[in-house]
């Protein structure tokens, strides 16, 4: 089996987590398209338009918008709507502070682009240590 | 990331969880940025202060440093609200929606933020210096301060903006560093730049034009041909421009680091048309007019005002249709001492402060459509999970034309 190294955020410690990806290559636009109460994406004309992403590792490039965004990652967390894990090709600043704050494990910095080597579906193993992490696809 | 002995102490908890919690933030972010160490700002810009857009995971965040006994060390002062404090009956708020954010307003008071609410807080002496390290958070106001004053801030999100005003440091990358303070994109004005909507045009096309390219920190613009801008209508531009991650720009003759266009590695270029300008008004042109126009966004200064006021001068509003401007409560305080605000009211006017267009709930049952003379309101205005309105551009004259009778 195929495992992708990348990094992780040092104060998540460590952790392994298990679940179903949900895979886009597009960025999310977290404040104002991604339903806090929800789960669910709502922006017309993206591939995930309409989608949950609620208990799924949520694989996608980077976060943009608002600098207000993290909060909507605190909120989804809050309403116990939150994705299980979040894994970004570059991500940013906003996405990676909202991790750190509402505590959702997140893995970034893979060689190979994760939107292309992960597909929707996949069952995934995301194990975090020390700021470093692996990506398993088990099936 | 090299943390100095201090830094390790508050880490260990040392000063208490407050600061233990905003540390270890700044840690996760300078890492992630693979900065080499945290610099110490002189003043921080914190947004995030809606309960529109911050929810309840916003009072509980605010709650957790609160009883933690945490406070700011640096100046900060604070983005709009999603109300009027005073007139937020006024706007169609309902009682539950002002409670919540009476409560966050208390919550930043507690922890020593100047809580004079605004996205412009440049209009009322946060000033900065040229090269001067800052954290500022909200996208209009990070342009701003970069291009406009030539001070050095990356674009704080909401969450690390607070932890860096409680530490008083944020990590040492991006636009701290001059080697990524140069233009990677050209654009040449031949079109005429009248108004400040136009300038806001301007930021559209350009940001939408760049926006296939992944710059690490963004497109960053170098401007030829665009003479004698008001501070407002570099605002205008930045704010437009900021939609699309852009967070600095530069103007040939006009912003202060002019040494850095040198250097500049431009890998695309563009030239602005007149026609391109026209063309990109009629994309946002109202199907029909709305019965509401905002004004303010970001935030008017005193000249904005001021232009207002000197178009609705001795004409009332049109029966049926409201006219609202946003600002500072400082602004209203000067506009106020100059008369503009008695013209506003005489004409029908509503000037509301704290708060701006983007950051309020509309009432849905009242109005079904919004126009504006700002591309970033017409942005986030629509936006399905904010307001989800439709949004219309005309220039600040014309929006007066449809909505004001002689």
């Amino acid at each position: 089996m195929n495992k992708y190294y990348g990094k992780a955020l040092a104060s998540m410690g460590d952790q392994v987590i298990e679940g179903e990806a949900i895979v886009t290559s597009t960025p999310i636009t977290l404040l104002g398209f991604v339903n806090p109460k929800e789960g669910i994406i709502t922006q017309e004309g993206h591939d995930l338009n309409g989608l949950s992403i609620t208990n799924k590792i949520f694989v996608f490039p980077k976060g943009i918008g608002s600098t207000v965004g993290p909060y909507t990652l605190i909120n989804l967390m809050k309403n116990g709507k939150g994705p299980m894990a979040i894994i970004n090709r570059e991500s940013d600043q906003g996405t990676v502070s909202g991790c750190s704050v509402a505590r959702i494990p997140m893995g970034y910095g893979y060689d190979d682009d994760p939107t292309k080597f992960i597909k929707s579906g996949d069952n995934l193993r995301l194990t975090l240590s020390h700021g470093k992490s692996i990506i398993e696809i088990l099936s | 990331m090299e943390l100095t002995k201090e830094e390790e102490q508050i880490l260990q908890g040392e000063s208490g969880e407050g600061p233990r919690a905003a540390l270890s933030l700044l840690i996760d972010v300078g890492d992630f940025f693979e900065a080499s160490k945290l610099i110490p700002i002189s003043s921080a810009h914190i947004s995030g202060v809606s309960y529109l857009t911050g929810g309840d995971g916003l009072i509980d965040q605010l709650s957790l440093f609160v009883e933690k006994g945490a406070k700011v060390s640096i100046p900060s002062t604070l983005n709009p609200c999603g109300m009027d404090r005073v007139n937020w009956e006024n706007m169609y708020i309902d009682l539950n929606f002002a409670t919540k954010q009476f409560e966050i307003l208390k919550l930043f008071d507690e922890l020593d933020v100047s809580t004079t609410c605004s996205c412009t807080p440049y209009d009322f002496g946060h000033l900065l210096s040229k090269g001067q390290h800052v954290a500022w958070a909200e996208s209009s106001a990070v342009t701003f301060a970069n291009s406009f004053f030539g001070a050095r801030t990356n674009k704080e999100d909401s969450l690390s903006v607070l932890a860096a005003a409680i530490i008083g440091k944020t990590p040492y990358y991006g636009f701290h560093l001059s080697e990524n303070r140069v233009p990677n994109v050209k654009v040449v004005v031949e079109a005429n730049l009248n108004e400040y909507t136009d300038y806001s045009i301007l930021g559209e096309i350009v940001g939408k034009t760049f926006s296939k390219h992944s710059f690490q920190y963004g497109a960053i613009p170098y401007f030829e041909k665009i003479t004698n801008p008001r501070p407002q209508e570099l605002k205008a531009l930045g704010a437009a421009l900021a939609s699309f991650g852009t967070q600095l720009y530069h103007v040939d003759g006009i912003t202060p680091e002019q040494e850095l266009l040198a250097y500049a590695e431009i890998v695309d270029e563009m030239v602005i048309t007149q026609d391109m300008l026209e063309k990109t008004y009629q994309s946002f042109y109202p199907e029909t007019i709305p019965d509401l126009t905002v004004i303010g966004c970001p935030n008017a200064n005193l000249e904005e005002i001021q232009n207002v006021a000197k178009l609705v001068k001795n004409k009332k509003i049109k029966e049926g249709k409201e006219f609202w401007v946003f600002s500072s409560a400082a602004q209203k305080a000067i506009a106020q001492s100059s008369g503009y605000i008695d013209i506003l009211q005489a004409a029908g006017v509503k000037f509301y402060t704290d708060t701006c267009p983007e950051v309020m709930p509309y009432d849905k049952m009242r109005f079904t459509s919004i126009l504006t003379n700002s591309v970033k309101a017409a942005h986030y205005i629509a936006a399905p999970s904010l307001n989800d309105l439709p949004t219309y551009i005309l220039p600040l004259k014309k929006c007066v034309e449809e909505f004001f009778n002689e």
